[in-house]
Protein backbone atom coordinates (compact mmCIF):
# COMPACT_ATOMS: atom_id res chain seq x y z
CA UNK A 1 0.00 0.00 0.00
CA UNK A 2 1.09 3.48 -0.85
CA UNK A 3 0.86 4.86 2.68
CA UNK A 4 2.63 1.80 4.10
CA UNK A 5 5.56 2.33 1.71
CA UNK A 6 5.78 6.01 2.57
CA UNK A 7 5.44 5.21 6.25
CA UNK A 8 8.17 2.58 6.14
CA UNK A 9 10.44 4.95 4.25
CA UNK A 10 9.74 7.83 6.62
CA UNK A 11 10.92 5.74 9.54
CA UNK A 12 14.30 5.76 7.87
CA UNK A 13 14.51 9.56 7.76
CA UNK A 14 17.80 10.65 9.24
CA UNK A 15 17.66 11.12 12.97
CA UNK A 16 19.29 14.52 12.80
CA UNK A 17 16.38 15.74 10.68
CA UNK A 18 13.87 14.45 13.23
CA UNK A 19 15.79 16.07 16.05
CA UNK A 20 16.05 19.27 14.02
CA UNK A 21 12.28 19.26 13.46
CA UNK A 22 11.65 18.56 17.12
CA UNK A 23 13.79 21.41 18.38
CA UNK A 24 13.53 24.09 15.69
CA UNK A 25 10.93 26.84 15.81
CA UNK A 26 9.37 27.62 12.45
CA UNK A 27 10.16 31.08 11.14
CA UNK A 28 7.33 33.57 11.36
CA UNK A 29 6.35 35.41 8.21
CA UNK A 30 6.65 39.21 8.37
CA UNK A 31 3.50 40.68 9.86
CA UNK A 32 2.87 42.75 6.76
CA UNK A 33 1.92 39.54 4.96
CA UNK A 34 -1.11 38.94 7.04
CA UNK A 35 -4.36 39.87 5.44
CA UNK A 36 -7.03 39.21 7.99
CA UNK A 37 -9.81 41.03 6.26
CA UNK A 38 -13.04 39.30 5.42
CA UNK A 39 -12.09 36.18 7.32
CA UNK A 40 -11.03 37.87 10.51
CA UNK A 41 -13.99 36.57 12.47
CA UNK A 42 -13.75 33.06 11.12
CA UNK A 43 -11.81 29.98 11.97
CA UNK A 44 -10.21 28.96 8.70
CA UNK A 45 -9.51 25.32 8.35
CA UNK A 46 -7.82 23.43 5.63
CA UNK A 47 -8.95 19.87 5.55
CA UNK A 48 -5.72 18.03 4.91
CA UNK A 49 -7.28 14.82 3.75
CA UNK A 50 -4.90 14.30 0.86
CA UNK A 51 -1.86 14.64 3.05
CA UNK A 52 -3.20 13.11 6.20
CA UNK A 53 -4.64 10.09 4.49
CA UNK A 54 -1.41 9.41 2.73
CA UNK A 55 0.53 9.35 5.92
CA UNK A 56 -2.05 8.61 8.54
CA UNK A 57 -0.89 5.12 9.37
CA UNK A 58 2.59 6.35 9.99
CA UNK A 59 2.15 9.01 12.56
CA UNK A 60 3.18 8.20 16.09
CA UNK A 61 -0.41 7.88 17.24
CA UNK A 62 -0.34 7.24 20.93
CA UNK A 63 3.29 8.02 21.29
CA UNK A 64 6.00 10.38 20.26
CA UNK A 65 9.68 10.36 19.70
CA UNK A 66 10.18 10.82 23.36
CA UNK A 67 7.74 8.26 24.67
CA UNK A 68 9.59 5.05 23.98
CA UNK A 69 11.88 3.19 26.25
CA UNK A 70 10.34 4.23 29.50
CA UNK A 71 8.80 1.44 31.46
CA UNK A 72 6.10 0.77 33.97
CA UNK A 73 7.14 -2.10 36.12
CA UNK A 74 10.17 -3.52 34.36
CA UNK A 75 8.75 -3.75 30.87
CA UNK A 76 8.94 -1.04 28.24
CA UNK A 77 6.35 1.40 27.01
CA UNK A 78 6.50 1.25 23.24
CA UNK A 79 5.59 3.97 20.76
CA UNK A 80 3.44 1.52 18.85
CA UNK A 81 1.64 -0.84 21.18
CA UNK A 82 0.15 -3.98 19.69
CA UNK A 83 -1.95 -4.91 22.72
CA UNK A 84 -1.66 -8.07 24.77
CA UNK A 85 -2.76 -11.61 23.98
CA UNK A 86 -6.00 -11.97 25.93
CA UNK A 87 -7.44 -15.05 27.64
CA UNK A 88 -10.47 -16.98 26.48
CA UNK A 89 -13.71 -16.26 28.30
CA UNK A 90 -17.29 -17.55 28.34
CA UNK A 91 -20.45 -15.61 27.49
CA UNK A 92 -21.85 -16.83 30.84
CA UNK A 93 -19.76 -17.69 33.84
CA UNK A 94 -19.87 -21.43 34.69
CA UNK A 95 -18.21 -22.78 37.82
CA UNK A 96 -18.10 -26.32 36.46
CA UNK A 97 -15.81 -25.31 33.57
CA UNK A 98 -12.09 -24.93 34.18
CA UNK A 99 -9.22 -24.35 31.79
CA UNK A 100 -5.60 -25.25 31.30
CA UNK A 101 -3.88 -22.70 29.08
CA UNK A 102 -0.61 -22.89 27.17
CA UNK A 103 0.75 -20.05 25.04
CA UNK A 104 3.34 -20.75 22.36
CA UNK A 105 5.38 -18.02 20.63
CA UNK A 106 6.92 -19.16 17.36
CA UNK A 107 9.64 -16.83 16.06
CA UNK A 108 10.36 -18.57 12.78
CA UNK A 109 10.93 -16.50 9.64
CA UNK A 110 7.61 -15.82 7.90
CA UNK A 111 8.81 -17.41 4.66
CA UNK A 112 12.03 -18.32 2.88
CA UNK A 113 12.29 -14.86 1.30
CA UNK A 114 12.07 -13.10 4.63
CA UNK A 115 15.18 -11.53 6.02
CA UNK A 116 13.94 -10.85 9.50
CA UNK A 117 11.48 -11.98 12.10
CA UNK A 118 8.69 -9.45 12.56
CA UNK A 119 6.00 -10.60 14.91
CA UNK A 120 5.36 -14.05 16.26
CA UNK A 121 3.00 -16.85 15.37
CA UNK A 122 1.08 -17.37 18.56
CA UNK A 123 -0.78 -20.54 19.46
CA UNK A 124 -3.02 -19.89 22.45
CA UNK A 125 -4.25 -23.34 23.48
CA UNK A 126 -6.84 -24.25 26.10
CA UNK A 127 -8.14 -27.50 27.48
CA UNK A 128 -11.63 -26.84 28.78
CA UNK A 129 -12.85 -29.35 31.35
CA UNK A 130 -16.40 -29.97 32.50
CA UNK A 131 -16.57 -31.24 36.09
CA UNK A 132 -20.37 -31.54 36.12
CA UNK A 133 -22.43 -34.64 35.48
CA UNK A 134 -24.12 -33.28 32.39
CA UNK A 135 -22.94 -32.29 28.94
CA UNK A 136 -22.32 -28.55 28.62
CA UNK A 137 -22.86 -26.48 25.50
CA UNK A 138 -21.11 -23.21 26.16
CA UNK A 139 -20.45 -20.04 24.18
CA UNK A 140 -16.74 -19.26 24.26
CA UNK A 141 -15.39 -15.82 23.43
CA UNK A 142 -11.86 -15.12 22.25
CA UNK A 143 -10.81 -11.44 22.37
CA UNK A 144 -7.99 -9.93 20.33
CA UNK A 145 -6.65 -6.42 19.77
CA UNK A 146 -6.70 -5.15 16.22
CA UNK A 147 -8.19 -2.80 13.68
CA UNK A 148 -10.49 -3.28 10.71
CA UNK A 149 -7.75 -2.33 8.25
CA UNK A 150 -5.45 -5.12 9.46
CA UNK A 151 -8.06 -7.69 10.27
CA UNK A 152 -7.06 -10.04 7.46
CA UNK A 153 -3.67 -10.50 9.13
CA UNK A 154 -4.81 -10.29 12.75
CA UNK A 155 -7.86 -12.55 12.86
CA UNK A 156 -7.13 -15.68 14.92
CA UNK A 157 -8.11 -19.07 13.50
CA UNK A 158 -10.12 -21.03 16.05
CA UNK A 159 -10.26 -24.79 16.31
CA UNK A 160 -12.44 -26.81 18.69
CA UNK A 161 -11.54 -30.43 19.23
CA UNK A 162 -9.23 -30.21 16.22
CA UNK A 163 -12.00 -28.98 13.92
CA UNK A 164 -12.04 -25.51 12.46
CA UNK A 165 -14.68 -23.42 14.19
CA UNK A 166 -16.73 -20.78 12.40
CA UNK A 167 -16.92 -18.05 15.01
CA UNK A 168 -18.98 -14.90 14.79
CA UNK A 169 -16.97 -11.69 14.89
CA UNK A 170 -17.95 -8.74 17.08
CA UNK A 171 -16.11 -5.45 17.26
CA UNK A 172 -15.75 -3.27 20.32
CA UNK A 173 -15.51 0.49 19.88
CA UNK A 174 -12.29 2.48 19.50
CA UNK A 175 -10.16 1.45 22.46
CA UNK A 176 -8.15 4.64 22.93
CA UNK A 177 -8.83 8.28 23.62
CA UNK A 178 -7.93 11.75 22.43
CA UNK A 179 -5.50 14.42 23.47
CA UNK A 180 -4.41 17.95 22.66
CA UNK A 181 -2.04 19.04 19.96
CA UNK A 182 1.67 18.32 20.23
CA UNK A 183 3.20 20.92 22.49
CA UNK A 184 -0.19 22.31 23.48
CA UNK A 185 -1.26 22.74 27.07
CA UNK A 186 -5.02 22.32 27.00
CA UNK A 187 -5.78 19.18 29.02
CA UNK A 188 -9.31 18.94 27.63
CA UNK A 189 -8.38 19.27 23.97
CA UNK A 190 -9.12 16.32 21.72
CA UNK A 191 -7.46 17.13 18.42
CA UNK A 192 -5.16 14.13 18.34
CA UNK A 193 -5.51 10.41 18.70
CA UNK A 194 -4.21 8.80 21.89
CA UNK A 195 -4.16 5.04 21.40
CA UNK A 196 -3.60 2.72 24.33
CA UNK A 197 0.10 2.19 24.95
CA UNK A 198 0.16 -0.35 27.78
CA UNK A 199 -1.57 -3.43 29.09
CA UNK A 200 -2.76 -1.33 32.01
CA UNK A 201 -4.65 0.78 29.48
CA UNK A 202 -6.44 -2.34 28.31
CA UNK A 203 -7.05 -3.27 31.94
CA UNK A 204 -8.83 0.04 32.55
CA UNK A 205 -10.81 -0.46 29.36
CA UNK A 206 -11.96 -4.00 29.98
CA UNK A 207 -12.05 -4.79 33.66
CA UNK A 208 -15.58 -3.59 34.41
CA UNK A 209 -17.04 -5.58 31.49
CA UNK A 210 -18.86 -2.61 29.96
CA UNK A 211 -16.69 -2.46 26.83
CA UNK A 212 -17.26 -6.12 26.05
CA UNK A 213 -21.02 -5.98 26.60
CA UNK A 214 -21.20 -2.91 24.33
CA UNK A 215 -19.33 -4.87 21.65
CA UNK A 216 -22.15 -7.42 21.59
CA UNK A 217 -24.89 -4.76 21.49
CA UNK A 218 -26.52 -3.61 18.24
CA UNK A 219 -24.92 -0.76 16.35
CA UNK A 220 -26.75 2.58 16.15
CA UNK A 221 -28.73 3.02 12.92
CA UNK A 222 -28.57 6.44 11.29
CA UNK A 223 -32.17 6.40 10.18
CA UNK A 224 -32.76 10.16 10.10
CA UNK A 225 -33.58 11.90 6.85
CA UNK A 226 -31.01 14.42 5.70
CA UNK A 227 -30.63 16.84 2.81
CA UNK A 228 -27.73 15.87 0.57
CA UNK A 229 -26.12 18.43 -1.75
CA UNK A 230 -24.07 16.65 -4.40
CA UNK A 231 -21.53 18.43 -6.62
CA UNK A 232 -20.96 17.17 -10.17
CA UNK A 233 -19.94 18.39 -13.63
CA UNK A 234 -16.99 20.47 -12.53
CA UNK A 235 -15.64 23.26 -14.72
CA UNK A 236 -12.63 25.54 -14.32
CA UNK A 237 -10.25 27.38 -16.65
CA UNK A 238 -7.44 25.04 -17.75
CA UNK A 239 -4.65 27.44 -16.84
CA UNK A 240 -5.47 27.34 -13.12
CA UNK A 241 -4.11 24.08 -11.68
CA UNK A 242 -5.51 24.73 -8.23
CA UNK A 243 -8.79 26.40 -9.18
CA UNK A 244 -11.12 26.23 -6.22
CA UNK A 245 -14.87 26.14 -5.88
CA UNK A 246 -16.42 27.36 -2.65
CA UNK A 247 -19.95 27.16 -1.36
CA UNK A 248 -20.97 29.48 1.44
CA UNK A 249 -24.09 29.87 3.53
CA UNK A 250 -25.22 30.69 7.05
CA UNK A 251 -26.83 28.26 9.49
CA UNK A 252 -28.12 28.29 13.02
CA UNK A 253 -25.60 25.91 14.64
CA UNK A 254 -28.17 24.89 17.24
CA UNK A 255 -30.53 23.65 14.54
CA UNK A 256 -28.28 22.51 11.73
CA UNK A 257 -25.25 20.24 11.56
CA UNK A 258 -23.17 19.84 8.42
CA UNK A 259 -21.21 16.79 7.33
CA UNK A 260 -18.90 17.08 4.37
CA UNK A 261 -17.17 14.67 2.03
CA UNK A 262 -14.58 15.47 -0.64
CA UNK A 263 -13.85 19.03 0.45
CA UNK A 264 -10.38 20.48 1.05
CA UNK A 265 -10.96 23.63 3.06
CA UNK A 266 -13.48 25.61 4.98
CA UNK A 267 -14.31 28.47 7.27
CA UNK A 268 -16.51 28.37 10.32
CA UNK A 269 -17.75 31.71 11.57
CA UNK A 270 -19.04 32.36 15.05
CA UNK A 271 -22.19 33.81 13.52
CA UNK A 272 -23.10 30.58 11.75
CA UNK A 273 -21.28 31.45 8.53
CA UNK A 274 -19.94 28.39 6.75
CA UNK A 275 -17.77 28.11 3.67
CA UNK A 276 -16.62 24.78 2.24
CA UNK A 277 -14.23 24.64 -0.68
CA UNK A 278 -12.58 22.06 -2.90
CA UNK A 279 -9.96 22.08 -5.60
CA UNK A 280 -11.76 21.58 -8.88
CA UNK A 281 -10.84 18.00 -9.86
CA UNK A 282 -7.59 17.96 -11.84
CA UNK A 283 -7.78 21.74 -12.02
CA UNK A 284 -9.17 21.55 -15.51
CA UNK A 285 -12.48 21.51 -17.28
CA UNK A 286 -14.46 18.37 -16.97
CA UNK A 287 -17.59 17.71 -18.92
CA UNK A 288 -18.60 14.82 -16.75
CA UNK A 289 -18.22 13.64 -13.23
CA UNK A 290 -14.84 12.29 -12.35
CA UNK A 291 -13.87 10.03 -9.50
CA UNK A 292 -14.19 12.87 -7.03
CA UNK A 293 -17.30 12.63 -4.93
CA UNK A 294 -18.12 15.85 -3.19
CA UNK A 295 -21.18 16.35 -1.09
CA UNK A 296 -22.57 18.10 1.93
CA UNK A 297 -24.99 16.39 4.28
CA UNK A 298 -27.33 18.72 6.14
CA UNK A 299 -28.78 17.35 9.38
CA UNK A 300 -31.65 19.28 10.95
CA UNK A 301 -32.90 22.51 9.44
CA UNK A 302 -31.96 22.73 5.78
CA UNK A 303 -29.77 25.51 4.43
CA UNK A 304 -32.00 28.12 2.86
CA UNK A 305 -29.65 29.83 0.48
CA UNK A 306 -26.09 29.37 -0.66
CA UNK A 307 -23.52 31.11 -2.85
CA UNK A 308 -21.04 29.46 -5.18
CA UNK A 309 -17.77 31.27 -5.92
CA UNK A 310 -14.67 30.25 -7.82
CA UNK A 311 -11.13 31.17 -6.74
CA UNK A 312 -7.73 30.96 -8.43
CA UNK A 313 -6.43 28.66 -5.68
CA UNK A 314 -7.26 27.46 -2.20
CA UNK A 315 -7.10 30.97 -0.75
CA UNK A 316 -10.80 31.88 -0.76
CA UNK A 317 -10.16 35.57 -0.26
CA UNK A 318 -11.43 38.78 -1.77
CA UNK A 319 -9.35 39.68 -4.82
CA UNK A 320 -8.60 36.04 -5.58
CA UNK A 321 -11.91 35.28 -7.28
CA UNK A 322 -11.94 33.45 -10.59
CA UNK A 323 -14.61 33.42 -13.27
CA UNK A 324 -15.45 30.24 -15.12
CA UNK A 325 -15.48 27.90 -12.12
CA UNK A 326 -18.71 26.00 -11.82
CA UNK A 327 -20.36 22.80 -10.71
CA UNK A 328 -23.83 21.34 -10.79
CA UNK A 329 -25.34 21.11 -7.31
CA UNK A 330 -28.25 18.76 -6.78
CA UNK A 331 -30.29 18.37 -3.61
CA UNK A 332 -31.89 15.13 -2.46
CA UNK A 333 -33.55 14.07 0.77
CA UNK A 334 -32.17 10.69 1.81
CA UNK A 335 -31.77 8.37 4.76
CA UNK A 336 -28.40 9.09 6.33
CA UNK A 337 -27.21 5.49 6.64
CA UNK A 338 -27.75 5.01 2.88
CA UNK A 339 -25.57 8.02 2.15
CA UNK A 340 -22.83 6.93 4.55
CA UNK A 341 -22.89 3.44 3.06
CA UNK A 342 -22.26 4.87 -0.41
CA UNK A 343 -19.48 7.06 0.94
CA UNK A 344 -17.82 4.01 2.49
CA UNK A 345 -17.80 2.44 -0.99
CA UNK A 346 -16.41 5.62 -2.47
CA UNK A 347 -13.80 5.95 0.25
CA UNK A 348 -12.40 2.48 -0.38
CA UNK A 349 -12.55 3.05 -4.16
CA UNK A 350 -10.43 6.18 -3.75
CA UNK A 351 -8.15 5.33 -0.85
CA UNK A 352 -8.37 1.59 -0.34
CA UNK A 353 -5.54 0.82 -2.76
CA UNK A 354 -7.27 -2.36 -3.84
CA UNK A 355 -7.74 -3.65 -0.30
CA UNK A 356 -11.16 -4.90 0.60
CA UNK A 357 -12.97 -4.88 3.90
CA UNK A 358 -12.38 -7.98 6.00
CA UNK A 359 -15.93 -7.77 7.34
CA UNK A 360 -19.35 -7.30 5.84
CA UNK A 361 -20.13 -3.76 4.78
CA UNK A 362 -23.11 -3.82 7.14
CA UNK A 363 -20.78 -4.44 10.05
CA UNK A 364 -18.38 -1.71 8.97
CA UNK A 365 -21.27 0.72 8.41
CA UNK A 366 -22.31 -0.07 11.98
CA UNK A 367 -18.81 0.64 13.27
CA UNK A 368 -18.66 3.93 11.33
CA UNK A 369 -22.10 4.90 12.63
CA UNK A 370 -21.03 4.05 16.18
CA UNK A 371 -17.84 6.10 15.81
CA UNK A 372 -19.85 9.04 14.48
CA UNK A 373 -22.29 8.86 17.37
CA UNK A 374 -19.56 8.44 19.98
CA UNK A 375 -17.05 11.01 18.75
CA UNK A 376 -18.27 12.80 15.61
CA UNK A 377 -20.75 15.59 15.06
CA UNK A 378 -23.62 13.34 16.13
CA UNK A 379 -22.03 12.91 19.55
CA UNK A 380 -23.14 14.78 22.64
CA UNK A 381 -19.44 15.36 23.20
CA UNK A 382 -17.97 16.08 19.77
CA UNK A 383 -14.21 15.61 19.79
CA UNK A 384 -12.22 18.59 18.48
CA UNK A 385 -10.75 16.33 15.81
CA UNK A 386 -14.13 15.76 14.18
CA UNK A 387 -15.83 19.12 14.75
CA UNK A 388 -15.66 19.98 11.05
CA UNK A 389 -17.79 17.01 10.07
CA UNK A 390 -15.39 15.36 7.62
CA UNK A 391 -16.89 11.98 6.84
CA UNK A 392 -13.53 10.80 5.45
CA UNK A 393 -11.99 11.19 8.90
CA UNK A 394 -14.72 9.13 10.49
CA UNK A 395 -14.49 6.32 7.93
CA UNK A 396 -10.71 6.35 7.94
CA UNK A 397 -10.38 6.26 11.69
CA UNK A 398 -13.11 3.70 12.23
CA UNK A 399 -11.03 1.62 9.84
CA UNK A 400 -7.57 2.31 11.24
CA UNK A 401 -7.87 2.80 14.97
CA UNK A 402 -7.35 -0.07 17.36
CA UNK A 403 -10.17 -1.80 19.14
CA UNK A 404 -10.83 -5.15 20.75
CA UNK A 405 -12.57 -7.73 18.60
CA UNK A 406 -14.34 -10.80 19.91
CA UNK A 407 -14.79 -14.20 18.26
CA UNK A 408 -17.76 -16.09 19.66
CA UNK A 409 -18.19 -19.80 19.06
CA UNK A 410 -19.90 -22.81 20.58
CA UNK A 411 -18.10 -25.59 22.45
CA UNK A 412 -19.72 -28.84 23.58
CA UNK A 413 -18.00 -30.51 26.54
CA UNK A 414 -19.18 -33.94 27.66
CA UNK A 415 -19.93 -34.61 31.33
CA UNK A 416 -16.65 -35.08 33.14
CA UNK A 417 -14.77 -34.61 29.89
CA UNK A 418 -12.39 -32.14 28.26
CA UNK A 419 -12.18 -30.40 24.89
CA UNK A 420 -9.16 -28.61 23.38
CA UNK A 421 -9.68 -25.13 21.94
CA UNK A 422 -6.94 -23.38 20.00
CA UNK A 423 -6.51 -19.84 18.73
CA UNK A 424 -3.74 -19.42 16.13
CA UNK A 425 -2.71 -15.95 15.05
CA UNK A 426 0.14 -13.83 13.84
CA UNK A 427 0.85 -11.27 16.53
CA UNK A 428 2.50 -8.04 15.48
CA UNK A 429 5.02 -6.76 18.03
CA UNK A 430 4.99 -3.56 19.99
CA UNK A 431 7.95 -1.42 18.91
CA UNK A 432 9.59 1.99 18.83
CA UNK A 433 9.89 3.80 15.52
CA UNK A 434 13.12 3.20 13.67
CA UNK A 435 13.64 6.92 13.21
CA UNK A 436 13.29 7.73 16.89
CA UNK A 437 16.12 8.25 19.32
CA UNK A 438 14.77 5.56 21.61
CA UNK A 439 17.03 2.98 23.22
CA UNK A 440 14.36 0.45 22.31
CA UNK A 441 14.86 0.67 18.57
CA UNK A 442 14.81 -2.84 17.15
CA UNK A 443 13.16 -4.37 20.18
CA UNK A 444 9.89 -6.25 19.74
CA UNK A 445 7.53 -6.47 22.70
CA UNK A 446 4.89 -9.12 23.35
CA UNK A 447 2.43 -8.86 26.21
CA UNK A 448 0.09 -11.49 27.57
CA UNK A 449 -2.62 -11.06 30.18
CA UNK A 450 -3.90 -14.00 32.16
CA UNK A 451 -7.24 -13.01 33.65
CA UNK A 452 -8.26 -9.68 32.18
CA UNK A 453 -11.83 -9.83 30.87
CA UNK A 454 -12.13 -13.56 31.55
CA UNK A 455 -14.62 -15.35 33.79
CA UNK A 456 -12.84 -18.71 33.38
CA UNK A 457 -10.93 -20.35 36.18
CA UNK A 458 -7.45 -21.30 34.99
CA UNK A 459 -5.87 -24.12 36.96
CA UNK A 460 -2.63 -24.19 34.96
CA UNK A 461 -0.76 -21.88 32.64
CA UNK A 462 2.39 -22.58 30.63
CA UNK A 463 4.33 -20.65 28.01
CA UNK A 464 6.77 -21.87 25.38
CA UNK A 465 9.09 -20.40 22.77
CA UNK A 466 10.08 -22.08 19.51
CA UNK A 467 12.31 -21.17 16.56
CA UNK A 468 14.43 -18.91 18.73
CA UNK A 469 17.57 -19.09 16.55
CA UNK A 470 17.04 -15.57 15.24
CA UNK A 471 16.21 -13.82 18.50
CA UNK A 472 17.60 -12.96 21.90
CA UNK A 473 15.56 -12.00 24.94
CA UNK A 474 16.10 -8.48 26.21
CA UNK A 475 13.53 -8.30 29.02
CA UNK A 476 10.91 -10.71 30.33
CA UNK A 477 9.12 -11.94 33.42
CA UNK A 478 8.48 -15.50 32.22
CA UNK A 479 11.66 -17.24 33.32
CA UNK A 480 12.87 -18.35 29.87
CA UNK A 481 16.60 -18.82 29.37
CA UNK A 482 17.68 -19.36 25.78
CA UNK A 483 21.31 -19.93 26.77
CA UNK A 484 20.26 -22.71 29.14
CA UNK A 485 17.64 -23.97 26.69
CA UNK A 486 14.77 -23.19 29.04
CA UNK A 487 12.08 -22.51 26.46
CA UNK A 488 9.06 -23.87 28.31
CA UNK A 489 7.94 -22.53 31.67
CA UNK A 490 5.06 -22.93 34.07
CA UNK A 491 3.46 -19.67 35.05
CA UNK A 492 1.32 -18.42 37.89
CA UNK A 493 -2.23 -18.04 36.50
CA UNK A 494 -3.00 -15.46 39.17
CA UNK A 495 -0.27 -13.11 37.99
CA UNK A 496 -2.04 -10.63 35.76
CA UNK A 497 0.58 -9.84 33.15
CA UNK A 498 3.57 -11.40 31.44
CA UNK A 499 5.88 -9.60 29.04
CA UNK A 500 8.57 -10.65 26.63
CA UNK A 501 10.90 -8.30 24.78
CA UNK A 502 13.21 -9.64 22.13
CA UNK A 503 15.62 -8.38 19.52
CA UNK A 504 16.96 -10.05 16.42
CA UNK A 505 20.43 -11.54 16.41
CA UNK A 506 22.82 -11.36 13.45
CA UNK A 507 24.26 -14.65 12.33
CA UNK B 1 5.84 -9.28 6.95
CA UNK B 2 8.67 -7.85 4.88
CA UNK B 3 10.25 -9.56 1.92
CA UNK B 4 13.67 -8.79 0.51
CA UNK B 5 11.97 -6.86 -2.29
CA UNK B 6 9.92 -4.66 0.00
CA UNK B 7 12.92 -3.93 2.22
CA UNK B 8 14.95 -2.88 -0.82
CA UNK B 9 12.06 -0.76 -2.11
CA UNK B 10 11.71 0.89 1.29
CA UNK B 11 15.42 1.60 1.49
CA UNK B 12 15.44 3.14 -1.97
CA UNK B 13 12.45 5.26 -1.14
CA UNK B 14 14.02 6.31 2.16
CA UNK B 15 17.22 7.31 0.38
CA UNK B 16 15.33 9.50 -2.06
CA UNK B 17 13.31 11.10 0.73
CA UNK B 18 16.47 11.77 2.76
CA UNK B 19 18.16 13.20 -0.32
CA UNK B 20 15.15 15.36 -1.11
CA UNK B 21 14.99 16.58 2.50
CA UNK B 22 18.64 17.61 2.27
CA UNK B 23 17.81 19.91 -0.66
CA UNK B 24 15.18 21.81 1.33
CA UNK B 25 15.72 24.89 3.42
CA UNK B 26 15.80 24.15 7.14
CA UNK B 27 12.43 25.81 7.56
CA UNK B 28 10.77 23.72 4.86
CA UNK B 29 12.40 20.53 6.13
CA UNK B 30 11.21 21.24 9.67
CA UNK B 31 7.76 22.08 8.35
CA UNK B 32 7.48 18.85 6.35
CA UNK B 33 8.53 16.66 9.26
CA UNK B 34 6.42 18.55 11.77
CA UNK B 35 3.38 17.85 9.57
CA UNK B 36 4.10 14.35 8.30
CA UNK B 37 6.27 12.83 11.00
CA UNK B 38 5.01 14.49 14.15
CA UNK B 39 1.46 14.95 12.83
CA UNK B 40 1.08 18.59 13.84
CA UNK B 41 -2.18 20.12 12.63
CA UNK B 42 -2.11 22.53 9.70
CA UNK B 43 -3.69 25.35 11.63
CA UNK B 44 -1.17 24.94 14.44
CA UNK B 45 1.74 25.20 12.02
CA UNK B 46 -0.01 28.17 10.42
CA UNK B 47 -0.30 29.88 13.80
CA UNK B 48 3.38 29.29 14.50
CA UNK B 49 4.35 30.86 11.18
CA UNK B 50 1.82 33.66 11.50
CA UNK B 51 0.07 32.84 8.24
CA UNK B 52 -3.40 31.61 7.36
CA UNK B 53 -4.20 27.90 7.33
CA UNK B 54 -4.99 28.22 3.62
CA UNK B 55 -1.52 29.53 2.92
CA UNK B 56 0.03 26.86 5.07
CA UNK B 57 -1.88 24.21 3.16
CA UNK B 58 -0.59 25.70 -0.06
CA UNK B 59 2.97 25.56 1.25
CA UNK B 60 2.55 21.93 2.28
CA UNK B 61 0.96 21.15 -1.08
CA UNK B 62 3.99 22.57 -2.85
CA UNK B 63 6.28 20.49 -0.65
CA UNK B 64 4.34 17.33 -1.48
CA UNK B 65 4.47 18.18 -5.17
CA UNK B 66 8.20 18.72 -4.86
CA UNK B 67 8.61 15.31 -3.21
CA UNK B 68 6.43 13.72 -5.87
CA UNK B 69 8.63 15.25 -8.56
CA UNK B 70 11.76 14.00 -6.81
CA UNK B 71 10.31 10.49 -6.68
CA UNK B 72 9.30 10.64 -10.33
CA UNK B 73 12.80 11.76 -11.30
CA UNK B 74 14.13 8.64 -9.62
CA UNK B 75 11.45 6.64 -11.43
CA UNK B 76 9.86 5.59 -8.17
CA UNK B 77 6.16 5.03 -8.44
CA UNK B 78 3.97 4.40 -5.41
Amino acid sequence: MKEKKIFDALTEVREEYIEEARTTQLKRQPKGWKKWTAIAACAVIVFGISGVLLFQNFFPFGGSTGSGGAGHGENSTFMSYAGPVFPLTLSKSDNSITANRSVLYDFSLPNEDSIRVWGANVRDRYTLSNSSTEEKIIEAIYPFAGSFNQLHEQMPAITVNGQEALPTLYAGGYSGGFTGVYGGNDPDASFNILQLDSWEGYKSLLEDGHYQSSAFALYPVLSQEVAVYTFTYFEAPDEYDAATQAISFTIDPDKTTILQYGFNGGEIGVDGFRRYSYFVPNGMSRGKRGNDTKLLIVIGDDITDYTLQGYKNGACERGNELEGVSATVTRQVRVMSDVINELIDDFFDQYGDGNSLAVSQDMFLGAVSEFMVQYGVLSESVRDRYQHGMVEDIISEANNLKRVFYLKFEVTIPAGGSVPVTADMHKEPSYDFACSSSDNKGIQGYDMVTRLGSNLYFDALTAELTSTDNIEIVRQNYGFSLSQEVTKVELDPTQEHYYLEIRLVEH
Amino acid sequence: MQTVETVIETNELAQVINCWLSTLSTDNRVLFLRRYWFGDAVYMLANECGISANKMAGRLYRLRQSLKKALEMEEISL
